[in-house]
């Protein structure tokens, strides 16, 4: 049932959003857009700083993230959908999970177009350890939307929304980017670090746990009047 | 209660009048080579890990009162909740500021990226953004609050970890020293006073935070009719 | 009301002990360097940068009074906004009292 309801949220917005693909189209262009703004403070003479490359992507995951929770949800607000999925006989976590599988989907897209621009732009080695490159994004996507979710679904009431999410959001998601970025990083070395690499998403995975269950903890307390 | 302020307030003021006379008897640091100025500086200690103890301190209370707000819906374990985050933010300024202070002339610099310093500038904006949604987040910005303490709360070991992870692979010397026996009279002088200092204003906060609350519920009673 | 007093009380009686103590501790001369062959073997912990020209620009007696100055300050300055806020309440609870009595 669980489940059920939380694929049932999933289809919902992958309906909506495949219509228009208003959301997915703006937030890839802004952070293709993120990416060359920071290409152009960190690349000194043709060539980028040291570990420019990873960090820049992370970055403009993170401004991108943040650009579609917002959108995603004052969408939900606009239509007032998210009052009529709180109604609905369904379980606030579902609803939650479901949430962010829409949001987990959309920014691995977005990483999926990123990367390989990124190793185009910066000659960054993203075909050396494909494997651990994919699951640095994952873990690292599913924990900053994890506690993104949760935050931009108790803003929707709330006022100046807007600047409201990055506050919270990116001072929580801090050891998300120190963990992305130094575990990029060590895998687009001349010499892939691998053991690095592994123990940065051993910390990833670890937070994503941590965070998600506490975000189905609090969804609920959170959304209720 | 209303008898335990006065001797409490009367208790505290004169601690902390004698505390800068136990600090400047205490004998000076044990380091080679140190120049005068350096070993003036150290005198600050004397306030510094007193003020980030109390703001560790109020930080967890925070965090407590928060999860307790969220889950079993106590308004007072809000009120307790505001008044210990505006407590961190305070402390945590007095820490943040005394440290470079203190580390401009120990260390030559104003600032190191080590995990203890990073950590303490994360928690605290943190609770900066616990105020700031408390204040401009419109109604039920309570419960918003209340969960970001409670995520804040638990990423601190996450920060420390990986912050400690991303500065030991580039190793840096920061390390509060040992105590030296001489200053333990001082130190804990200090200890207690800054101890005394915070219950007194928590608990003048928390009264302060109740009766604003029920003046609100007033406002609503003269309204309806 | 007797809390706005304690609070009066606190913020005069820091006022002036602050100012007093401050002073005395600042008349002090600064501690003759300690430099006995007893010390304990150097520590890796805190080590002076003597190389750096720029640190002796900045004496450290002003900076250590810049750090007490602070602390003082700040308490004092929140103490402030305490008595001010709870001032306020308190104004609003007779207020809406009379209010809430006038329509009984």
């Amino acid at each position: 049932m669980f489940l059920r309801v939380a694929w049932l949220v999933v289809r919902k917005d992958l309906t909506v959003e495949v219509r228009s693909r208003e959301i997915l189209y703006t937030t890839v262009f802004f952070a293709v857009a993120c990416v060359l703004v920071f290409a152009f403070a960190l690349v000194k003479e043709g060539r980028p700083l040291e570990d420019a490359a990873a960090g820049i992507m992370w970055i403009s995951v993170a401004f991108a993230g943040t650009l579609a929770l917002g959108r995603t949800f004052e969408r939900e607000r606009h239509a007032e959908t998210l009052r009529a999925l709180m109604l609905a006989p369904a379980s606030r976590p579902a609803i939650y999970v479901g949430k962010l599988l829409g949001i987990v989907l959309l920014l691995l897209i977005v990483e999926a177009i990123l990367v390989p621009l990124i190793g185009l732009l910066f000659n960054a080695p993203i075909g050396s350890r494909p494997l651990s490159l994919m699951g640095l994004l994952v873990t690292g996507t599913i924990g900053f939307s994890a506690v993104g979710t949760l935050f931009a679904a108790m803003l929707v009431r709330a006022r100046s929304r807007d600047v409201m999410l990055p506050i919270l959001l990116y001072p929580i998601t801090i050891p998300v980017i120190i963990a992305g970025v130094r575990g990029t990083a060590a895998l687009f070395e001349p010499v892939p670090a691998d053991d690095l690499a592994q123990m940065w998403m051993a910390l990833l995975a670890f937070f994503d746990i941590v965070f998600v269950t506490l975000a189905l903890w609090t969804f609920e307390p959170l959304m209720t009047e | 209660m209303n008898r335990v302020y006065p001797v409490g307030v009367v208790l505290a003021v004169l601690m902390f009048a004698a505390a800068p006379y136990l600090v400047m008897a205490a004998p000076d640091m044990q380091v080679q080579g140190a120049t005068p100025g350096v070993l003036l500086s150290y005198k600050i200690f004397f306030y510094h890990v007193p003020s980030a103890m109390v703001m560790f301190l109020a930080a967890f209370i925070c965090g407590i009162a928060s999860a307790i707000y969220l889950f079993r819906a106590r308004p007072g374990a809000d009120h307790i909740a505001a008044a210990a985050a505006e407590l961190v933010v305070l402390f945590g300024l007095i820490v943040l500021v005394t440290g470079p202070l203190w580390a401009r002339k120990a260390w030559g610099v104003w600032w190191q990226w080590d995990a203890r310093l990073t950590s303490t500038l994360l928690m605290w904006m943190i609770f900066v953004a616990y105020l700031l949604v408390r204040r401009f987040g419109g109604p039920g910005a309570e419960k918003l609050s209340a969960a970001m303490a409670v995520f804040g709360t638990a990423n601190v070991p996450f920060v420390y970890v990986s912050v400690n992870i991303w500065r030991t692979l580039h190793p840096a010397t920061s390390v509060v020293p040992t105590l030296d026996p001489g200053m333990r009279p001082a130190f804990w002088f200090c200890v207690v006073s800054f101890m005394l200092l915070f219950g007194l204003l928590l608990a003048l906060r928390t009264r302060l935070e109740q009766r604003r609350a029920h003046v609100e519920q007033l406002y609503l009673l003269a309204d309806e009719d | 009301m007797r809390h706005a007093r304690t609070i009066m009380l606190v913020l005069v009686a820091f006022t002036a002990l602050a100012a007093s103590a401050s002073l005395a501790a600042a008349a002090q001369p600064p501690p003759p360097a300690s430099g006995q062959a007893a010390a304990q073997e150097p520590q890796d912990q805190f080590v002076p940068v003597k190389t750096l020209p720029a640190q002796e620009q900045l004496p450290a007696p002003t900076l250590v009074m810049a750090a007490y100055g602070f602390v003082w300050a700040v308490l004092l300055v929140y103490l402030w906004t305490i008595w001010r806020r709870l001032m306020k309440v308190e104004r609003e609870m007779l207020d809406l009292s009379a209010r809430l009595g006038e329509k009984r």
